[in-house]
């Protein structure tokens, strides 16, 4: 079985199109500026309707990780085992995403600086995905 | 001045079926005779019940059918839901409802079952077709359950220094608690080297640090302090109850790992009690995943915050130590009931009626469920 792929919608739209063209978007609020991940219909900070996708650094830290030992997710049991990584985002206080990292899970620790990659699945889906950062100005 | 709530209600009847890793009977008949069992403990009849409370998932009959069992004419209360981490939650629920006046003698049940053929992996919580967070974390391979907690247990031991040790010393204590219930699925005694040789499901997380499903059914009465005293059991006071969650619906998206929503069920338990963690004499800690004692220790006050792991490492949580935790084994060892098993161990203690498993000192207790999204607790006492 395949992995399964994100189901692009009007409340995530923004994002996929944003990794489609290798650009890591994240929604934030039109009103109080409030980052919102994963996107919803209405900031739950201000409850405004007016969120849209922007932009971001395209630069997180490890916040933690886990490293996956069994079977059970759809099209990952031949890679096991694999890292999964909590992201945190520069942009706001514990805005976190979720992905793969391209590095050794031994050398993954909490707080290590990293950037976005893309995974390009289809020519609807892209992934964003994370590396070690290598320092050089993106 | 006393909280209204406190001490208005009381456990008066426990029901605790066999647990095992197969199939047994069905969840539905399971239930039946679990409540004929907590019933005829208390010494009612079915007809003295007009209240009932359960979760309804995962194949459990729900309060509608539980009314029709016992061949109740109807009820004035029944209610049910996630609020409380589903066992204590449910008994919450109950005390509730009772010191409120919607029922005089409420009976909150949790059932579970082993996946039976065609059930689908019970672990992996993803649908056939994704939608909402779910879009942003399967795709990752991120979609089983113990993973969300294996991140959160991986940021406790970095941050705090858990180690491997610590927590194979809470395992082990519970293999050696176990040994003296029957109802335990995994009641043999365990060592420190067998623990650490156990392989990881989802690094950092063993597959000891995980309970198991199981075939099993627990149900609690709960009725008012004034007829509690009429019937056939030791009353077990409801000092306080308390649930509470954080301001994410998502546990790999949760707006703070170091933050459970214990911390939030926290706020209100002890104060509503009139006692203090420090007056507790055990703990019916919620363990699904052992390392969930680390936060529900620290959050609920029992040690301060990043300690959790040095007390187990002592020994605190030993039958003889200071502050035992989980005399029946744990779900850990019992099996995963969703914490109605300690809501009944608790009971039976508090009565002086848990046999081999009876702790010295055992006045005073304080019963959680849940712990990471979810989160409920009920203080008791004899």
């Amino acid at each position: 079985m395949d992995r399964p792929l994100p189901v692009i919608d009007d409340i995530n739209r923004d994002c996929w199109e944003g990794a489609r063209n290798n650009r890591l978007v994240i929604y934030r609020c039109g009103e109080c500026r409030y980052w919102i991940h994963p996107p919803l219909e209405a900031c739950p900070q201000c409850q405004s309707e007016r969120v849209a996708g922007e932009e971001v650094s395209g630069k997180g830290a490890v916040y933690s990780w886990s490293v996956m030992y069994s079977k059970g997710n759809p099209g990952f049991d031949h890679k096991l085992p694999y890292a999964t990584v909590i992201v945190e985002l520069p942009e706001q206080e514990h805005l976190f995403t979720i992905g793969n990292i391209d590095c050794d899970p031994k050398d993954i620790e909490i707080g290590m600086p990293l950037e976005v990659t893309f995974e390009k699945i289809n020519d609807e889906v892209t992934l964003p995905q994370w590396r070690p950062a290598t320092g050089a100005a993106r | 001045m006393s909280h209204p709530f406190r001490d208005r209600t009381a456990i008066v009847g426990v029901g605790h079926s066999p647990c095992s890793k197969t199939p047994t009977i069905s969840p539905y008949l399971n239930t039946v005779r679990t409540l004929k069992q907590a019933i005829a403990d208390a010494g009612l009849e079915p007809s003295d019940i007009d209240g009932v409370c359960a979760l309804a998932t995962g194949g459990e009959p729900s309060p509608l059918d539980m009314v029709q069992a016992l061949g109740l004419p109807g009820v004035t209360w029944y209610g049910g839901g996630l609020g409380g981490g589903v066992g204590p939650g449910l008994v919450a629920n109950a005390a509730m409802a009772v010191a409120s006046g919607l029922c005089t003698t409420a009976i909150a049940y949790r059932t579970m079952a082993v996946p039976r053929p065609g059930d689908g992996t019970y672990n992996f919580f993803g649908p056939a077709k994704l939608g909402g967070a779910a879009n942003f974390i399967q795709p990752y391979g991120h979609g089983v359950f113990m993973q969300y907690f294996a991140a959160w247990y991986q940021r406790k031991r970095k941050v705090f220094g858990v180690t491997d040790e610590q927590m194979g010393a809470y395992v082990t204590a519970m293999r050696d608690n176990a040994t003296r219930n029957p109802h335990a699925v995994l009641g043999k005694p365990m060592t420190m080297d067998e623990y650490l040789a156990c392989p990881y499901v989802a690094e950092p997380l063993r597959r000891f640090d995980c309970d198991m499903p199981v075939d099993v059914s627990g149900a609690v009465i709960v009725t008012t302090a004034e007829r509690a005293r009429d019937l056939r059991q030791k009353p077990v006071y409801i000092s306080s109850v308390s649930t509470g969650t954080g301001p994410r619906p998502h546990m790999a998206f949760w707006h703070d790992y170091d933050q459970s929503a214990a911390h939030f069920a926290a706020k209100t338990i002890w104060k509503n009690a009139g006692m203090g963690p420090e007056d507790m004499d055990f703990g019916m800690i919620y363990d699904g995943f052992a390392p969930l004692v680390l936060y529900n220790l620290e959050e609920y006050g029992f040690v301060p915050k990043g300690e959790a792991g040095r007390f187990l490492g002592d020994g605190g949580h030993l039958r003889d130590g200071a502050f035992p935790l989980n005399p029946h084994g744990g779900n850990n060892s019992e099996g995963r009931s969703h914490a109605i098993g300690h809501m009944v161990e608790a009971t039976q203690q508090l009565r002086g009626q848990a046999g081999a498993r009876q702790l010295k000192k055992a006045n005073t207790t304080f019963v959680n469920g849940g712990a990471i999204m979810l989160a409920g607790a009920v203080v008791l006492h004899n």
